[in-house]
């Protein structure tokens, strides 16, 4: 059930696993390598001892990128976070297959992002401000960067 | 607080932000940017405001600096923030009212040239007309902890929240 999943998380050396202690905080670290199950879609979580977790919702992410914070790459599963005999378990419980390609991940952002903004708005009773595209133009260019 | 601290929280490209929702964890990738009263300043826009609605419903979040990938740093390590975030209801249209707004942006620039370029170039703009519109996510660290090498089998070490004021 939970072999696409799999193969997603195969794809990234490390894993970001992230659930609540118990005074409601998140707190996360990384998995190096994680060996999930495709049957079952659980994996062993190694926790560092002196940092508090508690049983309960949990997340894994998986993201990369180059060294100009570009060409990501993202995936992201749902689950909880248990105990059992003295070891903690991440369990999943869902799962969206993220895009195929760049371009379709580009597409579907474009689109959410579209959908989300108008929302945001209309929700408020606001008009679409007038966005001071000038000011960012003259940030990025006296902005330097590696390339110059 | 030991420099190598200050150097993760300044120069890693990105930290996993993670808000609540419904009470389960939700975790993205942000560029933030510390300020310095030693918060955190996180920008989302309102095509992607699901960050700052979910501050809005339940403040706590977290922050961790684990991927030093383009930082430079060759020995890394790891940092993780735990704090209370707010999120105004505000909306940012023009990036030069907001000093710390313009400085996270060139932050970004900088971090992202070619993905911050296409997203204010002409077609950017038309493919994400909301892109320039901004939400202010404020991070007030409540605990921190620091793991020197990125083993996180070891236990790791809290550090004072104090020492990220007037770092930068």
């Amino acid at each position: 059930m939970w072999s696409e999943a799999a193969k997603e998380l195969a794809k990234f050396r490390e894993a970001v696993l992230t659930a609540l202690d118990p005074a409601g905080y998140p707190v996360s670290v990384r998995q190096m390598a994680p060996r999930y199950d495709p049957a079952t879609g659980e994996f062993t979580v190694a926790w560092p001892s002196g940092l508090s977790v508690a049983e309960g919702p949990a997340t894994v992410l998986c993201h990369s990128h180059d060294e100009e914070l570009w060409n990501i790459k993202q995936m992201q599963i749902k689950g909880r976070l248990e105990r059992r005999a003295d070891q903690w378990i991440f369990t999943s419980t869902d799962f969206r297959q993220p895009p195929g390609s760049q371009l379709g991940v580009l597409w579907r952002l474009a689109h959410d992002m579209r959908r989300a903004g108008r929302r945001y708005l209309d929700r408020r009773g606001l008009e679409m401000p007038t966005v001071n595209w000038k000011a960012l133009q003259a940030l990025r260019r006296s902005t330097p960067t590696k390339n110059g | 607080m030991p420099s190598d601290v200050v150097q993760i929280v300044r120069d890693y490209r990105t930290c996993e932000f993670t808000t609540l929702s419904n009470g389960s964890p939700q975790t993205w990738p942000v560029s933030p940017l510390l300020l310095e009263d030693g918060r955190f300043l996180i920008a989302t826009n309102i095509g992607l405001p699901q960050k700052a609605l979910n501050v809005r419903r339940n403040p706590k979040v977290s922050l961790l600096f684990s991927d030093p990938t383009g930082s430079g740093i060759t020995v890394p390590g790891a940092i993780l923030i735990q704090g209370d975030a707010t999120a105004e209801d505000r909306i940012v249209a023009d990036v030069s009212s907001e000093p710390d707004l313009a400085a996270l942006a060139e932050t970004v620039f900088a971090r992202q040239p070619a993905g911050s370029s296409f997203m204010i170039s002409q077609l950017g703009r038309r493919l994400f007309p909301y892109y320039g519109i901004r939400l202010l996510i404020h991070v007030t660290a409540r605990r921190a902890y620091w793991w020197p090498t990125r083993d996180f089998t070891r236990p790791p070490r809290q550090i004072d929240i104090k020492e990220l004021q007037g770092v930068v």
